[in-house]
């Protein structure tokens, strides 16, 4: 089963109602998270497993592991290589590439791969800090990366329904809430 | 070709071309008057509850919600012009380009759905009353022809149709948008009564109130008929409702129509033209095409409202020719095809509103503020620059939050707190009625019906490239006025169609030789033939139109009972 057709059934996965027999063969298949290997790349539709893993580094020390999933936990990884390959226009598709180019250049530069957790949190930090006129390339590839990583983290089944206000049918609407009466969290839909 | 049969039982009281939102309408007004009633909707059969996306959360639906690039290339290139318009969520409601081809000498960008129902699952469900400030506005100004009515004419059918459909909206005593008949608005936001509070003490005539929608906010059996029922907050309304909330000819008209018993449904009909009967100077019936089959059948009535959209009407009418009417059904005048309006968008601002930091809201309500038009209604606001006018629909909301210069644990602390307010509004412009804006027949090429090729010449002009760097700059004046920073205006001019309020094409009016349909929505030419649809409109206003067509309808099918019952027709 490729990544395409994970997403076309984990849409029927989650609308239980609508497609039974489906949710037979997508929890024999691939009920098991995919592990980062080779052969799990394999899957990729875009990007190949080289900058894959380097996007999947990324995008886990911007939303790493805490008291909530880390990004590729959820798989934000594959969502975005999905994203890339089924909507993303060409134009994009290449400017991104090159962009991130410049960003895997400067961060093997850096040596990336080889610092702790910490430091790469603070080189990351560094591109973030550049000033209007010192944005380069590499700049682009992380603020665009970061966007999409937490926008489409916010957007997983996962994090609205167990780390954001939920509310499938909200019923009445109440334009003045207090947002410290609702636990400060924003609403998932 | 199948055969063309014609037989007792293809003879009905009344004929209805089209199924949306003012189709529906007649058909229910003519089967509660006992008409023995044909619907014919060129489209398959949607029933109310088949609607395979409205349970669907975003991690339900497959790329986010958006459709993959191969599919649109393959079946949406036009109907995906509108960035906004082609979703996972509706596709199941939005005609396919390949299936459907029309042409055009300048763009048009044709938005469409063809099934029973129509666009009225797809609607923006906003309902405004026409003035007589709309109304007189061709007659003062030497423009076009003038309506051969007043606001006095289809104030009871406002209040009639309002009743039925169930608008929620707020009472703000307006002349160029009267009060209706009402249920409890869906109300501002914090950040919203903010801004109509901060633009009213800046600019009183610019007044921001809670759109009035065609959402059952209050739900009452009693009159709400059909298969309505209390607006869940959902907002996502454009897959349509299980819950019935908002009006569709699914909900609301249809099962009102078929609990009659008078009322025969029969989808994918395409209506090829309307039969003239030269003896008796008027309609005798319709040939349809079964769109599965092939079969060409022709059925008979003594009366047909043509209800197929604006667009859909005026082909059918175009391509009904005989010895009397070579151009066309009831075109004498020369008009059928011409005059076609549509809104005009794609521009406005946005900003941030700082402040509110705990006020929030909850729920999903399916409208948020619209700002009625407020220049050229007297004498104080008019402008020399354009005529006519805009409103805007906007709203306040809170983003999401992806503070710079965080990253990691500290970023995670950030992220699921809602961001700060941020406000949109987009405006709508009015287009005038121009002769040389038009749709017409290619006959030399045939889509897979054998039918010939719609095609559109029609462009904006002058006016409306006046109208909207006003309405540009009127926004972000009231952004400013609310406070608001951070504030992005934009002006992308829009093709005709992109608004889905195209209308005009039949238009209405006092002399038969300078339009098509008289006061009663009648055809000049063919008394038994009536247009209820947007082709009757002779301006296009700044309101969103559906609820007018409704009343109109409404209005239309009460005179042709009345004229039935006299023995007059």
């Amino acid at each position: 089963m490729n990544r395409r057709e994970i997403l076309k059934y984990t849409a029927m996965l989650t609308g239980t109602a609508i497609c039974a027999p489906l949710t037979g063969i997508m929890l024999s298949g691939c009920s098991q998270q995919v592990k980062e290997t080779p052969a799990a790349h394999s899957s990729l539709v875009f990007f190949n497993s080289e900058d894959f893993t380097l996007i999947t580094q990324i995008m886990d020390v911007i939303l790493p592991k805490t008291d909530s999933p880390s990004a590729s936990e959820v798989k934000v990884n594959y969502i975005l290589d999905n994203m890339f390959d089924q909507v993303y226009k060409s134009d994009y598709q290449q400017k991104f590439t090159a962009h991130f180019h410049q960003l895997k250049s400067f961060l093997n530069s850096k040596n990336f791969d080889s610092l702790d957790r910490k430091e790469q949190e603070t080189l990351l930090l560094s591109l973030e800090a550049l000033t209007e006129n010192q944005r380069n390339e590499a700049y682009w590839a992380y603020i665009d990366l970061k966007q999409q990583t937490v926008a489409f983290y916010l957007s997983t089944e996962e994090i609205a329904e167990n780390h954001l206000n939920y509310l499938p049918i909200p019923g009445e609407y109440k334009p003045c809430v207090s947002l410290e009466d609702l636990g400060g969290k924003a609403w998932a839909i | 070709m199948g055969d063309i049969t014609m037989n007792k039982n293809n003879e009905f009281d009344a004929i209805v071309i089209g199924s949306g939102i003012s189709g529906g309408y007649a058909a229910m007004e003519l089967c509660t008057k006992g008409y023995k009633t044909l619907v014919l909707e060129r489209g398959p059969m949607v029933q109310h509850g088949d609607y395979p996306t409205a349970h669907l959360d975003t991690w339900d639906l497959p790329n986010q919600g958006k459709v993959s690039k191969q599919e649109i290339s393959k079946h949406y290139p036009k109907q995906s012009r509108l960035a906004w318009w082609v979703n996972e969520d509706n596709k199941p409601f939005i005609n396919k380009d390949d299936e459907y081809p029309y042409k055009e000498d300048e763009r048009f960008d044709w938005i469409r759905g063809h099934h029973v129902g129509g666009r009225s699952l797809m609607w923006g469900r906003h309902c405004y009353r026409w003035s007589d400030i709309d109304f007189t506005a061709n007659s003062k100004e030497g423009v076009a022809v003038d309506w051969p009515i007043r606001y006095a004419d289809i104030e009871p059918w406002y209040d009639y149709v309002e009743t039925f459909v169930g608008v929620a909206g707020q009472a703000e005593g307006l002349k160029q948008v009267p009060d209706g008949v009402f249920l409890k608005p869906f109300p501002l936001n914090c950040a919203e009564q903010k801004m109509r509070e901060a633009v009213a003490e800046k600019y009183p005539d610019r007044v921001v109130t809670p759109g009035r929608v065609a959402n059952l906010s209050e739900y009452n059996p009693e009159v709400h008929k059909g298969a309505r029922g209390q607006c869940q907050n959902r907002s996502r309304c454009w897959r349509g409702c299980p819950f019935g909330a908002y009006f569709s000819s699914q909900s609301a008209t249809l099962p009102v129509a078929t609990e009659t018993g008078n009322m025969t449904l029969r989808p994918d009909s395409i209506v090829m033209e309307i039969l003239y009967d030269e003896a008796s100077g008027k309609a005798s019936g319709v040939r349809v095409k079964d769109a599965n089959t092939g079969d060409v059948i022709d059925y008979s009535a003594r009366i047909i409202f043509c209800n197929a959209s604006t667009v859909g009407t005026t082909a059918i009418l175009l391509n009904s020719r005989s010895e009397t009417f070579p151009n066309g059904l009831g075109n004498t005048s020369g008009e059928l095809g011409h005059n076609i309006m549509d809104h005009h968008y794609g521009m406005g601002a946005h900003g941030q509103l700082p402040g509110h930091e705990d006020d929030y809201y909850q729920g999903r309500k399916p409208v948020g503020f619209y700002i009625p038009r407020f220049t050229n209604i007297d004498e104080q606001s008019k402008r020399t620059d354009y005529k006519r006018g805009f409103g805007y629909q906007g709203e306040a909301m809170r983003s999401k939050n992806t503070p710079d210069g965080k990253i990691g644990a500290d970023l995670k602390g950030e992220i699921f707190k809602p961001g700060g307010y941020h406000v949109r509004m987009t405006c709508f412009g009015e287009m005038l009625p121009h002769h040389d804006n038009r749709m017409y027949l290619n006959f030399d090429e045939r889509d897979q019906h054998g039918m010939p090729i719609i095609t559109f010449d029609a462009k904006l002009r002058e006016n409306e490239m006046a109208l909207r760097e006003d309405g540009v700059k009127s926004a972000v004046e009231m952004l400013e006025a609310a406070g608001c920073t951070n504030i992005e205006s934009h002006n992308n001019l829009t093709a005709p169609g992109a608004c889905i309020h195209e209308m005009g094409t039949a238009r209405m009016g006092r002399d038969p030789k300078t339009s098509v349909l008289n006061k009663w929505n009648q055809m000049h030419d063919v008394p038994n033939v009536f247009v209820t649809d947007g082709a009757c409109m002779t301006s296009s206003g700044t309101q969103n139109p559906s609820i007018t067509y409704m009343a109109l309808t409404a209005r239309a099918v009460d005179y042709a009972h009345k004229q039935i019952q006299a023995g007059k027709l």
